[in-house]
């Protein structure tokens, strides 16, 4: 739940970019398509008594594997729930960063613009090119002088253009 | 005195009654030990020719039939697994709700993805369920 001012607005969402959530459910592709894969193998080159065994028990594999797809369902939205929680809210005043690390695991934090030193890109390697996705880095000015960052952020450049925009406009206005 | 007497003897008639089932259930205790003892290996051959050599006909075993047999007891489990698995789905539907709820405030792709994940969950329900009917 966010819990924001009363005169503040959300400027902009920053999520990972698909291509990270793709890398994190292709386990779960491949497990949907693996017993299918394994039972056109078995109807081609198994011998005769493991087919029959096969061609027996066609409801009991059927039922075997709509279990196992319901657990890649569930997983698959797990993941997603996980990914897509996972977000940086970009306000007025602040940056609000929720971090959901797992279904049961979710920090939140926030950043004055005010507090922060600098904002760093890094885009690294064919494929985040392409995509326009990488790494944003933002250092703060607290005692600890701690770090925000996100791995794999969605178009890391309008992120820091308007992180860099508005603390601009902090700095003015005060 | 002669009531006395009478009860005497029908005090003393039970405490030997007592006595005597005492030591015959220790001795018919300890009978049976050495006698479970003494034919225990007889007992192993005698399970070892019934089980495996009967029931498996191991002689002559053949797979597709163990199967068949096997696969009479198979669908109250299979039911009983259906029941396990409705539940853990129920309370991970629960707790994927209460996210979206409480962290999705609202947002039209959280409500498009719970439209498909309930819709999923119904397809494979169905695919499940007939299959249950068809063992």
């Amino acid at each position: 739940m966010l819990n924001l001012e009363k005169d503040e607005k959300i400027i902009l969402e920053v999520r990972k970019h698909w291509f990270i959530f793709i890398g994190n459910i292709l386990g779960l592709f491949f497990g949907v398509a693996l017993p299918i894969i394994a039972y056109f193998l078995a109807l081609n080159f198994a011998p005769d008594e493991v087919l029959k065994i096969i061609l027996n028990y066609k409801a009991i594999s059927l039922y075997v594997y709509s279990v196992w797809v319901l657990i890649l369902w569930v997983s698959f939205f797990i993941q997603w729930t996980n990914y897509y929680l996972d977000v940086w809210f970009v306000t007025e005043k602040r940056i609000i960063d929720i971090d959901q690390k797992g279904i049961f695991h979710r920090d939140i934090s926030n950043l004055r613009f005010d507090k922060i030193q600098d904002v760093t890109v890094e885009v690294n390697g064919f494929i985040a090119t392409l995509l326009n996705f990488g790494d944003i880095h933002v250092q703060t000015a607290a005692e600890d002088s701690s770090e925000f960052s996100m791995k794999g952020a969605k178009n890391p450049e309008h992120v820091k253009k308007i992180i860099f925009a508005q603390h601009n406009k902090e700095a003015e206005n005060k | 005195m002669g009531t006395e007497s009478t009860k005497c003897t029908k005090n003393s008639t039970h405490k030997t009654l007592v006595r005597f089932c005492s030591v015959s259930a220790t001795r018919l205790r300890s009978l049976f030990f050495v006698h479970f003892v003494l034919s225990a290996p007889n007992s192993l051959y005698l399970f070892y020719h019934f089980v495996i050599l009967n029931v498996m006909n191991f002689n002559n075993f053949n797979p597709i039939d163990f199967l068949q047999n096997f696969s009479l007891s198979l669908p109250i489990g299979l039911r009983i697994l259906f029941l396990i698995i409705c539940v853990i789905y129920v309370i991970l539907t629960v707790i994927l709700m209460f996210h979206w709820k409480r962290y999705g405030a609202g947002n039209l792709k959280i409500v498009f993805a719970e439209v498909v994940y309930l819709a999923g969950s119904a397809i494979i329900f169905m695919v499940m369920f007939s299959s249950l009917i068809l063992i």
